[in-house]
């Protein structure tokens, strides 16, 4: 086996590490709040709708992921102008725009002509074809990413937490779920380059979930959902390496094992989840943080 | 002796939802002063008309008036506790901060201020101990008493609460009523309850709100009232134990 400076050499095994790194923050940040304020379903929607897009970019010769991230902004911002009046009917348009855009997308890469070998890559993503410039994208939103959590996070937590009370205290609540709605959208979209629309969820949604078992300060469950996000990456990637195996699901598949360890943890150390009060271990590793 | 400031005036409000009125016709008053109970039967109206009242729906028809202050956070809000997500990785201290939410804006951090004044609330509603506490582990009343000083700690003119004793335990109603005690006469309450039984001795006004609103000055429920609102026969349930508010009813 190459050594890991061999390894390091290579141009694209370089830019798959910097992708890693940087999906992880965002399955932290961003994963966080798609799991806290249960934009589960919608994230597995506007990743799948920005298939449509993609698919339509594929046919005309247009950087795909440009259509995709169209796509999935287009119907981010539909959904939270619409979340206050379709309450009762929000799920059905997930699913309408979920599989309208995978059938839009499968008959314009038919319609593509010759062989489509890069479909395999936009639905189960292969880390290692990430170019440069792709990278650079993730850098640059991550960094916006940071800045809008950082400098609104009581706005974005207590919108997640209640939005009406939030309302009432004069926070403008459809901004903030608009731009979450925006920011869930454009990870979406640059996580599928490294697995893909159909396995993206996982990467938002198994961090934070094993982060939740294990602690339950906000900040902590950030911060602990970007170390695993950077293992389930990194050490995917190595594994698929080692096996030879597809990247993508080579990091959901680990991310799915770590959850046993965690629930196991859960088990052991916290009890089932004590309903009475106080009966926390003062002691556990959470006590740091949410005094920021 | 001068008529108590006005705070809330709404006049002639109907509202529904999709096509289907839910409230129609309401007038009501809110002084200064008041501890007004908002009653009804479940699905008459009673949180639609709150949530008019603090601007989360806006009405068909009508307006709302409000004489409060237009600051940020003159509003205080404790919405029914039953729908919030106890795994929500948030500690006491911090929900009971974003009640500073509107006092600090957007553009700037939590400061020392917003802690100083948290701390204070929990202290006067006895929540000293469980404020690092994550919000998954309180008892029913130490939560709605979180909520309550959420509701508080940013000083506000007015207070709502929404079924401050729905789906708590008998011993945390008391914990509660006695928060709810010791804010009589400080700052004007309104309490939404479909049983107005625990809160006898607190409430000096009641409305009755079944599409329509009823006012009552008094704290006496009239066998005139309930017919009115809930149609007749009517026995309130309170402590698992029927008991008749009224005097025998004739037909």
């Amino acid at each position: 086996m190459a050594s890991l400076s061999e390894l390091w050499s290579y141009d694209f095994i370089r830019q798959a590490v910097y992708a890693a790194l940087l999906a992880s923050v965002l399955c932290g940040v961003i994963g966080t709040f798609v799991v806290v304020k249960r934009l589960v379903f919608i994230s597995g929607g506007l990743s799948h709708a920005a298939f449509g897009g993609l698919g339509v970019c594929y046919f005309l010769g247009v950087e795909p992921l440009l259509g995709a991230g169209v796509v999935a902004i287009a119907s981010a911002l539909l959904l939270a102008a619409g979340s206050r009046r379709w309450i009762r009917s929000r799920d059905a348009v997930i699913g309408i725009l979920w599989s309208v855009g995978m059938a839009i997308g499968v008959i314009f890469v038919a319609l593509s002509p010759g062989y489509a070998p890069n479909l395999m890559t936009y639905l189960f993503g292969n880390i290692l074809t990430v170019g440069k410039g792709a990278v650079l994208a993730t850098f640059l939103f991550t960094i916006l990413v940071l800045c809008f959590i950082v400098l609104f996070f009581k706005e974005f937590v207590a919108v997640s937490f209640d939005e009406e009370f939030a309302r009432v205290q004069g926070v403008p609540v459809g901004l903030f779920m608009a731009i979450l709605m925006v920011m869930v959208a454009l990870a979406v979209v640059l996580l599928i380059q490294l697995v893909g629309i159909i396995l993206v969820i996982a990467l938002l949604t198994i961090p934070p979930v094993i982060s939740l078992m294990l602690t339950r300060s906000f900040v902590a469950v950030i911060v602990l959902s970007t170390l695993i996000g950077a293992i389930m990456t990194l050490a995917g990637l190595a594994l698929s390496y080692v096996f030879d195996l597809p990247s993508g699901p080579t990091m959901v598949l680990l991310g799915a094992l770590l959850m046993l360890p965690a629930y196991l943890w859960r088990r052991m150390v916290r009890g089932d989840l004590p309903r009475s009060p106080r009966s926390l271990p003062s002691d556990s590793p959470t006590s740091v943080s949410s005094a920021s | 002796m001068t008529e108590p400031a006005t705070l809330i005036e709404l006049q002639d409000i109907c509202f529904g939802y999709e096509r289907k009125p839910v409230l129609q016709d309401v007038f009501l008053k809110i002084s200064a002063g008041d501890f007004l109970a908002i009653i009804g039967p479940n699905g008459g109206g009673k949180t639609t008309l709150v949530k008019i009242i603090l601007g989360l729906l806006r009405p068909w028809s009508g307006s709302v008036r409000s004489y409060l202050s237009s600051r940020r956070g003159a509003i205080g809000y404790v919405p029914q506790f039953a729908d919030f997500d106890e795994a929500f990785p948030l500690k006491v201290f911090d929900v009971v901060r974003m009640g500073r939410l509107g006092a600090r804006g957007p553009r700037r951090f939590y400061a020392k201020e917003d802690n100083r004044r948290v701390e204070s609330t929990l202290e006067r509603l006895g929540l000293e101990a469980v404020a690092t506490s994550y919000i998954g582990d309180l008892s029913g009343g130490q939560m709605q008493r979180t909520l309550i000083a959420r509701a508080l700690v940013g000083s506000p003119e007015i207070l709502f609460l929404d079924e401050p004793l729905g789906s708590i335990d008998p011993e945390s109603r008391v914990s509660v009523i006695e928060a709810l005690k010791e804010l009589r006469g400080r700052i004007p309450v309104v309490v939404i309850t479909h049983d107005i039984t625990p809160f006898a001795g607190l409430v000096e006004q009641i409305a009755c709100v079944n599409r329509e609103l009823y006012y009552h000055p008094g704290s006496e429920l009239t066998e005139e009232m309930l017919v009115q609102v809930y149609g007749c026969p009517v026995e309130l349930v309170a402590h698992g134990v029927p008991h008749r508010v009224l005097g025998e009813h004739r037909h």
